[in-house]
């Protein structure tokens, strides 16, 4: 039950399918072994969701050096053969064209828009400046307007 | 602007609506991964309380030597120093006084088994002063009592009863001279009141007393022993014991006092384990496609060189319970091993063998306590279970080896 909520959150995130579950296991394990601190009283499915998005933060960190930049020609042409996730293709749509942005902008889209944090907050865990925030998140729209636009519309 | 605006928001609605539109299928591959990650945490978290178990462990075997040789340092200054004092108070002076009061003291110390024996025969004839004196060699010997100083004054002052009834006009020495030479060449020349540091001079040199100093200096400096124990190897933790394998060696023993001792051997061991994927670790780059066993199971031959302190630390009749710590040094002979993969592929390795001659000083430590028997004065048997705890990582696979087993040894003792 918690599998399937968590790879919602990770595949958001992450560059695959493989990407997501591996930091859906760092976050797994972050909750086993911080078990202890968990507030009772507290629900648990947004104590695990914090767990989750900082971790997917902390992987994003983690592969700054390593990042390359994707164009959106390159994420246009690709369709994604790898995901096994079994939904509504409308879903596994969202997710690949997700999945096409740069770490860069995916990173601030999910934040701003599905987590809903403020762009301060933002900037804040990523290490970035408010107004690059902003374009990122002005950029991510603009591609994945373009992709529905192309593929879709 | 509000156009923009109203666009944006809606598009965001969408993303937030469809991302909450999950329909994702289990992968069996992701729980496993997740699940080895789990494993190798408890293991990890095993090991690091097993290391601080065997480090409380040999922290308190060292605070329990340490108290137990305090504790005898204050007894043998507290003994010596009562030594030095009746030594002193055994100058000449008033008998008759003393001799009461030797009376009582020596009721308290024996028991009253010789004083209340003296008292019932009140004219004592020399065959009941030997059996006196015979009880009185009895007694000696079956003291506890460590220290022939404290024995000497005691033996002193109730020979000095025997003395007093001797020299009672209706005792006649002469039956009694022919067998107990040294008593009565103590007592003839004698006058009274110096009978009481002479007889504790003499009875120094006679059998009661010179039983305890020989018992005292008559433990062996020098021991060597032959032992054999199976042996109950595995690497990681406490667990997963496999075939036993087997330790044949010899060892020598140097004992600095009756109770401490210090030894080195030689044990050529056998040791067979089961490795699980953590705990074998090889040069990156040796296993095929970066594709690692799930279990190595090992067969390996080496050298175990110990060096261990010994400490005896409850002294029976004829045995003892003892304990010991110490560290080994392996050097490995021969090394074999074969590997199980999750797939059984052809083109993985399936194994490994050779003489690698590897020397691991100082390698592993080890715990064990033991009780000793002594068969005769020179020959000794010994039972003693064992635990060896990894400090550095041995082997071609560079494991953390933990062994156990019990070592029967034969052990003759030089005099």
């Amino acid at each position: 039950m918690f599998y399937a909520y968590g790879m919602s959150i990770t595949l958001r995130y992450a560059d695959s399918r493989d990407q997501a579950a591996e930091i859906l296991n760092d976050a797994f394990m972050k909750v086993f072994t911080n078990i202890r601190k968990y507030d009772l009283k507290r629900p648990f499915k947004p104590w695990l969701r914090q767990i989750i998005v900082n971790t997917a933060i902390n992987h994003f960190h983690k592969t700054k050096n390593n990042r390359k930049w994707e164009g959106l020609e390159s994420a246009r042409n690709e369709m994604s053969n790898g995901e096994t996730i079994v939904s509504g293709i409308s879903y596994q749509e969202i997710i690949d064209m997700v999945q096409k942005l740069t770490p860069a902008y995916r990173t601030v889209f999910n934040l701003y828009v599905i987590e809903g944090y403020k762009h301060r907050e933002i900037a804040k865990k990523l290490g970035i400046a408010e107004g690059t925030s902003k374009s990122n998140l002005a950029k991510a729209k603009r591609n994945l307007q373009s992709i529905l636009e192309k593929n879709f519309i | 602007m509000s156009d923009n605006k109203n666009i944006n928001d809606s598009f965001e609605r969408f993303f937030r609506k469809k991302a909450d539109e999950y329909d994702i299928t289990y992968k069996e591959t992701d729980w496993k991964e997740l699940e080895g990650r789990l494993d190798r945490l408890d293991q990890q978290r095993a090991g690091l309380l097993k290391r601080f178990l065997a480090a409380a462990a040999v922290l308190l075997i060292f605070s329990l030597l340490g108290y137990f040789i305090f504790e005898n340092y204050l007894k043998i200054n507290q003994l010596e120093e009562q030594l030095s004092n009746q030594q002193v108070q055994s100058l000449p002076d008033n008998s008759q006084p003393d001799a009461e009061s030797s009376k009582e003291s020596s009721n308290s110390k024996f028991g009253g088994t010789i004083a209340e024996s003296d008292k019932k025969n009140e004219a004592s004839s020399p065959s009941s002063l030997q059996k006196q004196l015979a009880k009185l060699s009895a007694v000696s010997e079956s003291s506890t009592n460590e220290s022939s100083s404290e024995f000497l004054v005691t033996a002193g002052e109730t020979e000095d009863l025997f003395v007093s009834n001797l020299l009672s006009p209706e005792n006649s020495l002469s039956g009694f001279r022919e067998n107990n030479e040294d008593v009565v060449s103590a007592i003839e020349p004698v006058e009274p009141e110096k009978k009481r540091s002479f007889l504790a001079l003499r009875t120094s040199k006679s059998s009661p007393a010179a039983t305890r100093s020989d018992i005292k200096d008559s433990f062996s400096r020098f021991s060597v022993g032959f032992s054999m124990s199976p042996d109950f190897s595995t690497v990681g933790s406490f667990s997963n014991f496999n075939d036993p394998g087997f330790k044949v060696g010899a060892s020598v023993e140097y004992n600095v006092s009756q109770s401490f001792g210090i030894s080195a051997g030689v044990v050529y061991s056998t040791v067979r384990y089961t490795a699980g994927k953590g705990e074998y670790t090889l040069p990156y780059g040796y296993w095929t496609n970066g594709i690692t066993p799930n279990e190595t199971l090992a067969r390996c031959v080496l050298i175990d060189i110990p060096i261990n302190f010994k400490y005896n630390f409850i002294h029976f009749d004829r045995s003892r319970l003892y304990a010991t710590a110490g560290i080994s040094s392996y050097i490995m002979l021969n090394e074999e091993y074969s590997f199980n993969y999750d797939r059984n592929e052809p083109s993985l390795v399936q194994g490994w063998s050779g003489k690698t001659g590897t020397r691991h000083w100082m390698s592993n430590g080890s715990l064990s306590v033991g009780y000793e028997f002594d068969l005769t004065p020179a020959l000794s048997i010994r039972a003693e279970p064992f635990i060896k705890v990894p400090l550095r990582e041995v082997g071609w696979g560079n494991v953390k080896l933990y062994s156990t087993g019990t070592f029967i040894s034969l052990n003759y003792n030089f005099n």
